[in-house]
This record gives structure tokens, sequence and C-alpha cells, in this order.
């Protein structure tokens, strides 16, 4: 079962609001692996900006990533390295 | 029906009067249509096209916002188009039209519906005012899917009007034409929101933050939205249109005939030069400062770059905005003024008790050495332009000079080392706003190549008042004495040590500081660039001689009320009017 998953804790200052959901995606894209997020039990695409600001992701909550793929590993790195930025 | 004046904060200058049109955007309703399963390819191919023809104009669009009002801007465009583009969507969109067998217009709405409901309901408000911008979204496909030859049918009047509105996305302002949206008068929003910027930008008379507005105007036809005073009349009165109508005769033939004559040098009537030039915060306003005759920007404010996205932007960011800025001012200089942050520009999550006497300017830099490097390199690599120049913002210490100093020949050391090209011999200046500042600007001078006073902050903290603070704002001016005096001293001390010195507060653009400091040899005025077409003006009447005899004089006096009542006996004498030369 090829599939990683990382706890990761939001320190973006203002949480995933647009901009930074619409950064979160580019650097998802860059991945050919199919990456999800969890929120409080809710999964949804990591490729789809609508979808992470649905989930309201403020600083400081939890966060699930997801990656399935042949460069899971570096997604995951990349795009926690983005999340805990602060 | 009764005139009713509302009060909002003022974003752009000038007034406007005519009729309201009241936008209020909501979902539109697309009736449920059931189609042939022989239809469906036919559908999904409709809803492709129209998702990449609607891209293909996005994309125009962030074009032309990134050349008009610069890419700062422009950045709001970006993220409509991953809305726009967002993979689930248009996965569910077809899934939709497949599973249900409808049109493509009813799927693709039905889909947006879900997503801004789920939106509004959340309690955060920065998740919830996205909600209009996917609304925009998703009104443009569908008028795609109707016809593909059609552009917008979001704010598209065609006969002048004010537009009264919530709010507005940034995709509708960046597409508001200047021919016929005459104001604009919001509830939401204050100065720095995206809507004042680009109402700036596109110079139209606006108002934000108007509580009640939309409940107001509800049968109102008229209205007069003053972008100077902040404020929206409702049915205005004969009268008070017959004085709108005069102000702004006036101040029309006055700005016409003083921006006619704005490229000239500008040159006092014995013939000594001095440098005129702009404040800025964005882009755009390189190019304003420029129409307007600014030989230069004496002072480009950072800190917007950091608090609009309240995380600090990527070296590559900066390097690309400072160079954008450098290249358009080209041949006149850029002073770059390193993160001024802290004081009234507060830091996201952090709270002090005094925070005008705390970790604000240089000193905030200087313990967030990763921040400041970055904003340093990008500033050393944006230099190979060869028109920048460094100030920083708050020294109060000779060590921050020292410090500072050794971070950039360490980077330089690094840059070289990677052959990257930038000007090894880029000028290094301070800000001179603490009294401390002053009485060290002997030492100071030696360590850096000029001096800019800025004179908001000196004043305060020479005379120890806030003048946010309703209860001594009173005190706060600086043409107190003691304020002066070291402003003459800060001059006097650069000279001595061979540097220029100039002043980027409002005193610059004000007609009587700048006789004051004309008369105390000042080298250069950066302003707001509005100003700056009146300050020439100013200049070309006065004479080195008098400026002096003036400068000399106020120094002398030991209160304000003193001072002001010397100078205007004194310019009458001389027949100098001021108001001649004061905007607005």
């Amino acid at each position: 079962m090829g599939m990683v998953r990382e706890k990761v804790k939001v320190e973006l200052e203002i949480g995933l609001h647009a901009r930074p959901a619409a950064e979160f995606v580019k650097i998802a894209e860059r991945f050919k692996s199919k990456i999800r997020v969890c929120k409080d039990g809710i999964w949804v695409n990591g490729k789809s900006i609508l979808s992470l600001l649905t989930l309201a992701a403020e600083k400081g909550c939890e966060l699930i990533l997801e990656a399935d793929g042949i460069d899971e590993q570096e997604a995951i790195s990349a795009l926690k390295k983005f999340l805990s930025a602060k | 029906m009764k005139e009713r004046i509302l009060r909002g904060i003022p974003v752009n200058g000038d007034f406007s009067y005519g009729e309201i049109k009241i936008y209020l955007p909501e979902l539109p309703v697309i009736e449920r249509k059931e189609k042939m399963p022989y239809e469906i390819p036919q559908e999904l191919e409709r809803f492709e096209k129209a998702i990449t023809l609607s891209r293909e104009d996005f994309e125009r669009i962030y074009q032309k916002v990134r050349d008009e009002m610069g890419k700062d801007i422009a950045e709001f465009i970006r993220i409509q188009i991953a809305f726009l583009t967002d993979e689930t969507v248009i996965k569910e969109t077809k899934d939709f039209i497949e599973k249900e067998r409808v049109s493509a217009e009813y799927a693709y709405s039905e889909i947006i519906k879900r997503y801004y409901q789920n939106l509004a309901s959340k309690a955060h408000s920065v998740f919830i005012d996205k909600s209009l911008e996917i609304f925009d979204i998703c009104l443009y496909v569908i008028e795609k899917l109707k016809d593909s030859k059609k552009g917008f049918s979001l704010l598209q009047p065609t006969e002048k009007c004010l537009i009264f509105a919530q709010s507005l996305s940034p995709m509708n302002m960046a597409i508001l034409d200047k021919k016929y949206i005459m104001g604009i008068a919001l509830e939401m929003g204050g100065k720095t929101s995206h809507i004042s910027i680009m109402a700036k930008a596109k110079e139209i008379p606006t108002v934000v933050g108007v509580e009640n507005l939309l409940h107001f105007s509800a049968n109102v036809q008229k209205a007069i939205i003053d972008g100077n005073r902040g404020m929206v009349i409702l049915n205005p009165t004969e009268k008070r249109i017959k004085f709108y109508e005069k102000e702004k005769e006036e101040i029309t033939k006055r700005k016409k005939m003083i921006i006619a004559k704005s490229e000239r040098e500008a040159k006092t009537k014995d013939g000594k030069y001095i440098d005129i030039s702009a404040n800025i915060e964005f882009v755009y306003e390189a190019i304003i400062a420029k129409e307007y005759g600014a030989k230069g920007i004496g002072l480009f404010r950072t800190e917007y770059l950091f608090l609009s996205k309240r995380e600090l932007p990527s070296e590559e960011e900066q390097y690309q905005l400072y160079k954008e800025v450098a290249e358009k001012m080209k041949p006149y200089f850029v002073i770059i003024r390193t993160f001024d942050l802290g004081g009234d520009k507060i830091i996201p999550g952090y709270f002090e008790d005094n925070p005008f006497l705390g970790w604000r300017g240089i000193r905030f830099c200087l313990s967030n050495l990763d921040f400041f490097k970055t904003q340093l390199r990008a500033i050393l690599r944006a230099s190979q332009t060869r028109n920048i120049k460094i100030m920083l913002p708050m020294v109060s210490n000779i060590d921050e000079i020292i410090k500072t100093k050794k971070i950039l020949n360490d980077l330089k050391e690094e840059l070289k080392n990677k052959n990257i090209d930038f000007d090894e011999n880029i000028e290094l200046g301070i800000m001179i706003e603490t009294p401390s500042s002053v009485l060290l600007s002997d030492v100071l001078a030696k360590l850096c190549n000029f001096f800019s006073i800025g004179s908001n902050d000196l004043t305060q903290y020479t005379l120890a008042c806030d003048r946010g603070n309703e209860k001594i704002g009173n005190l706060f001016n600086h043409y107190h004495p003691a304020v002066l005096k070291l402003i003459k001293e800060t001059i006097k001390n650069g000279h001595k040590n061979g540097i220029w010195v100039g002043l980027c507060g409002e005193m610059a653009s004000e007609p009587l500081g700048t006789i004051i400091l004309l008369g105390m040899e000042i080298d250069e005025l950066s302003m707001a660039p509005q100003f700056i077409p009146y300050a020439k003006e100013l200049i070309s009447f006065l004479n080195t001689d008098f400026c002096k005899e003036i400068a000399e004089k106020v120094i002398n006096f030991s209160t304000v009320a003193e001072v002001i009542k010397y100078l205007k006996k004194r310019l009458k004498k001389e027949g100098i009017f001021l108001e001649k030369y004061s905007y607005v």
C-alpha cells in the first residue's frame, strides 16, 4: 500500500485563506501523486482550492495530509513545510 | 425626498454626482433542463469550452491589470483563475451532467451553489468574503455557456452612473470602465482593501465602509459621492450640488494649470534646484508619480507587501517588485525603505503595551535576521538597475547601522560568489525620526550616504505626543520650534559631513513646510505624488534668501502659535498666498 499520511498543524498567520490556499494548490500540482487533506473527519482534494477553503482551516488547527503516488514522500514534505512555515 | 448624508471612509478624491445603480448580485436561478442521452457528450464539450474560453479571458484581464496596476494588485485575479480552473469543481460538474442528464448551465450553477453555501456558512469572516468572487466566476462561465462571444454581464453599465454595492470583487474592479462608473460607494471595505487600492489606481471617486448604504438608498435616484470627505449624500439639494460644482470647477482649474507644468524642474526664482520625489507604496503609484513630475521615489514603503499577506513575501516576489518600480522610475532614483513594522503598523499576532516605543522598524528587523536578510538580498539583486538606494527606519543607535552594514557586506560577498549582478556602490541611508538620531547625526552621517527626515515620527517622539489620540492630537504640530530646531540640526550635520538630506513626512508637501525647509537648505523633498506639481509651483515663486530669513527666524520662537503668526504675516507682506499652492 503505497500511501503516506501525516498530521500537520497550520502555522500560517491567516490560516488556509484564499491566497495561501492558491499557493497550496500550486505546490500540490507539482506532484503526480493524488493529494487529500482532512480536517475534523472531512476529506477533500488537495488540488482543489474551493474544497480547501470549505475546510476553513484557521491558524493552529490540525490537518491530516495524504499523498498517494510515485512522488508521495516529496509531496508530503513540501506541503507540510508550507503549512508549518511561521 | 429629503437629503440624507451618510458617512464612510474616504478612499479617493474628488466628487461625483449622478444616478445611482445598485449592484446586488445574486446567484443566477437556472432552470433544470433535462437532456437526452445523445446530447450529453455535446453538453460536456460545451462546458469544457466555456471553462477554457473563460480562462483565456481571465488571463487577458490578469495581464492587463498587471501592466496597468502592477503585479501586487494583479495577484487578486490570480486567485480567481485558481477558482475557475478548480479540478474538483470541473469534475463534479461533469459527473452531474452525466448522471442527472441535465444542461451544463444547470449542473455548473448547482455545484457552485453548494460551495457558495458551504463557504457562506463558515463563521470566520475571512473565509466568507471569498464567496463574492466565486459568484463572479459562476456568472461569467454561465454567460459563456449561453454565448461564447460574450464577455461579461457583470458590471458593465452603458450609461454614466454611481455604483452602490455591499462590496465589489477584484474582477469587477478590474473591468470597471472609467467612462461610465463615476463613483463607487460600498458598505464594506477599509482603506487598504483591494477595492480601495484599485479605485485609487483608476482614480475613481470612492467611499467605503458606509453603514446601511443600501438600506437608505433603496428608493433614491440620485446622489453625490464625496471621495475627499468620505460622504455619500442621497437626494442632494440644489444648493449642495451647486456648492460641489463650484468647488470642483475651482479645483479642476487650478489643477490643470499647475499639472500642465509638472514636468519642469523644481527651481527657485533665483535658480536653486531641489529634488522633488514621491512617497509610494504600490507599483502603479510609480507611474502616477512620474506623471506628476516626480524626479525619483524618496520613500518606497514596503510594509504593505507584508501586511496585505500577513506573511513574508518570498525573495523572488520582492525582487520582481523592487525591480519593476526601479525600471519604471529610470533614470531617477528609488529609495526602498526596509520593512517598518511595529508602531501603528501592527505585527499580526503580536501585542505590546507601548508599540511606538517598542519593537519596530530596524529593531524588529535586526531581531528577525532571516526576514531582514531576505529583503536585503531582494533589494541587492534588484539594484542591478543601478538606481536603487536602501533606507533604514527608526534608527536610534549607532550599532544598528553597523550591524546592517555587516549584513549587507556578507550578502554582497555571497552574491558576488554566485556571480549575481548587483550595484556594488548601492547607497545606504537612514531615516531621522528619533531625537536621539538627531543629536547623534554628526556621528551617524559618517556611517551612511544620506539622511531622510521622517517628520511625522520625529514630531511625535520629540513632543511625546500621539497624533492619533483625540485628547492631545492638537499638540502634535511639526511647526513646533523644538521640532524645527532638530530638523535644522540634522541638515547642518549632514552637510558638514558631505551627505545629502531629504525629508519625507507630511511637512514636505505643506507650503509652509516647503518654505522653511528650503530656507534650511534641504536637498530633497519627498511627498505623495499629487502634491508634487503644487510644490513645484510654489518653489518657482520663492527666493532662497527670503526662505533663509524665515528659517532663521522661526527657530527662535517658543510656541507653535508664534511661528504660525509670524509666517502668515511675513508671507502676506511678500505677496505669497498659500491657498494657491495647496492641494484641495
